[in-house]
């Protein structure tokens, strides 16, 4: 039924299920791994968008900062033209506001680009200009405050704060463009970051979902596997069962067979003593048939003997069937389990213990007693069967010394290990086998 | 009380045994069968009072079976002789109320003892 191949099969259905559980430890330490990096990647990811984030805020501040620039210094030429039109104190104070403002203006622009060479160096020339310029404001405005309106005209008149203007246009142009190109770029780069992290969510995500599947797969894997394993034990233990039963309907049969050539020729034979001995014989099978009935009984715990049982119910048939009414059967029997070995000799010697019994110790006509003990005695167990009857001759042997039974007896007993006592009670006869617990 | 039985076991030895035992119980063997079919065809000519029945027979038939068309159609009751009566089997005959199961080797007492719980 199992061959080599089977066992093959199982071994590598063993290592099917090691390396499906190893790929498993793998796959989940890997997606462990994975998380890590990922979560650090994602931080990293996460600041270098912030960064670029905060390089365009810091473009577009210059930017503004520029246009604030030239508000203000337009701001600065009306009011200036005001007062010279007007000589009103109010545009004044106006002019010297948006000085300050625009002055304002160009530091602020200054130090966000510090950390830009080119713009500035147009910083500088922006300055300059714009010095220039206020400078003329400034002398126009002390014109017309010492009253001299046509002074200050002719200041303004001669264009050089007109060109200085211009060229903090050109200037402020230039700053801006460069600005707007830095933006621009600045502006890409942070959409090219949004969409790499994006792109690396996605991809994590995937990779996360390949490993879960796997996980799973060698998951079902294995329990595919061990469903598979638990099947094929199954299936050998219900072989087996099948098996054992089979056998023991074929041991009880063959007993059966023996016993009834044996009966059979036991009625066809005339002669008492013939028929006597046919029938001890039979009454021996019988004996070695209940041992197997106990130790195999279907579905029962195979291998432990319950010597007590047995004893009991052994000595009760074999008194009932002797037909024998007027012997009344003791017994002190314990729950003796009993190795398999150790079964089928006990049951043949207490089999003739209790038939030597019956025949010298229960005489026919007359009421007897026969007491059947089984006990655990130290580290030994001990069988015992005494009758009330006539009793030993004085050579102190028993009756029927040199029978089969007798010479039976002690053979069994050898085979047990153990000793066979002749006990002398006050009445009757009394006969012990001390054997030990277990097998040497 | 003398009884009329069948008799039906697949071992000729054994089948000779235990028909001794019965006549020697004071029973009459009506029939004897070694399988199911032959049992059954028996059992309607000669009606017995009850049927001695090995479970395995011979040709591969089933003396479980041939005890329920017993039990049913003649209803004639079922001693069963057998070296493989598991407690399943005892629930699944408990319905066509078998007069008992004796386990292999069969004694005289044994026999004796289920057949004068019958009568």
């Amino acid at each position: 039924m199992l061959g080599a191949g089977a066992e093959d099969r199982d071994e590598s259905r063993g290592h099917d299920r090691q390396s499906a559980r190893e790929r498993g430890f793998r796959l989940l330490a890997g997606t462990v791994a994975c998380l890590f990096l990922a979560f650090a990647a994602l931080g990293g990811a996460f600041l270098w968008y912030d960064a670029s984030e905060a390089s365009v805020t810091h473009t577009h501040e210059v930017r503004s900062g520029i246009g604030d620039l030239l508000q203000d210094l337009t701001a600065a030429e009306s009011a200036q033209r005001g007062y010279v039109l007007t000589g009103d104190r109010r545009f004044a104070a106006e002019a010297d506001k948006a000085e300050q403002e625009a002055e304002a203006d160009l530091k602020a622009i200054e130090t966000l680009t510090q950390d830009n060479p080119a713009q500035q160096t147009r910083v500088r020339i922006v300055r300059q200009d714009m010095n220039v310029r206020l400078n003329v404001i400034d002398s126009v405005m002390a014109a017309r405050a010492a009253g001299a309106p046509v002074a200050a005209i002719r200041i303004m008149r001669q264009g050089v704060g007109r060109a200085a203007m211009a060229a903090v246009r050109r200037q402020v142009v230039e700053l801006d463009a460069a600005e707007r190109d830095l933006e621009a770029r600045r502006k890409s780069t942070t959409a090219t970051i949004r969409v790499i992290i994006l792109l690396a969510l996605v991809a994590f995500a995937a990779v996360l979902a390949g490993l879960f599947i796997r996980a799973v797969r060698d998951i079902d894997l294995d329990r595919r596997a061990e469903a598979a394993v638990a099947e094929r034990l199954r299936r050998l233990l219900a072989d087996r069962t099948l098996l054992l039963d089979e056998v023991n309907h074929r041991v009880k049969n063959s007993l059966q067979q023996v016993a009834s050539v044996v009966r059979l020729q036991s009625r066809a034979v005339a002669h008492p003593d013939a028929r006597a001995a046919l029938d001890k014989t039979l009454d021996r099978i019988m004996a070695v048939g209940r041992v197997h009935e106990q130790l195999y009984k279907v579905g029962g715990e195979i291998g432990q003997f319950d010597a007590g049982l047995f004893a009991e119910a052994l000595a009760r048939e074999l008194v009932e069937s002797l037909g024998r009414e007027d012997v009344v059967l003791e017994t002190d029997v314990s729950a003796v389990s009993l190795d398999v070995r150790q079964a089928v000799p006990l049951a043949l010697i207490l089999n003739e213990l209790i038939t030597n019994a019956l025949k010298y110790g229960c005489p026919l006509g007359k009421a007897g007693r026969i007491r059947v003990v089984l006990v655990a005695d130290g580290m030994n167990y001990r069988l015992g069967v005494a009758d009330e009857g006539p009793g030993l001759p004085d050579g102190g042997l028993p009756q029927g010394a040199k029978s089969l039974g007798m010479r039976a007896i002690h053979a069994l007993t050898r085979q047990l290990e153990g000793e066979f006592v002749v006990e002398q009670p006050r009445t009757g006869a009394a006969f012990s086998v001390v054997f030990p617990r277990s097998p040497a | 009380m003398m009884m009329r039985i069948l008799v039906v076991e697949d071992d000729a030895l054994i089948a000779l045994d235990i028909v001794g035992l019965l006549e020697d119980l004071g029973h009459q063997v009506v029939a004897e069968a070694a399988d199911a079919d032959t049992a059954w065809a028996l059992a309607e000519d000669e009606r017995p009072d009850l049927a001695l029945v090995d479970i395995r027979l011979a040709r591969n038939t089933d003396g479980g079976k041939l005890a329920q068309q017993l039990y049913s159609r003649l209803g004639v009751r079922s001693l069963f002789v057998s070296g493989s009566i598991t407690e399943e089997f005892r629930r699944a005959m408990a319905a066509i109320n078998p007069i008992g199961f004796i386990g292999k080797p069969v004694t005289r007492r044994s026999l004796d003892d289920a057949l004068a719980a019958c009568s």
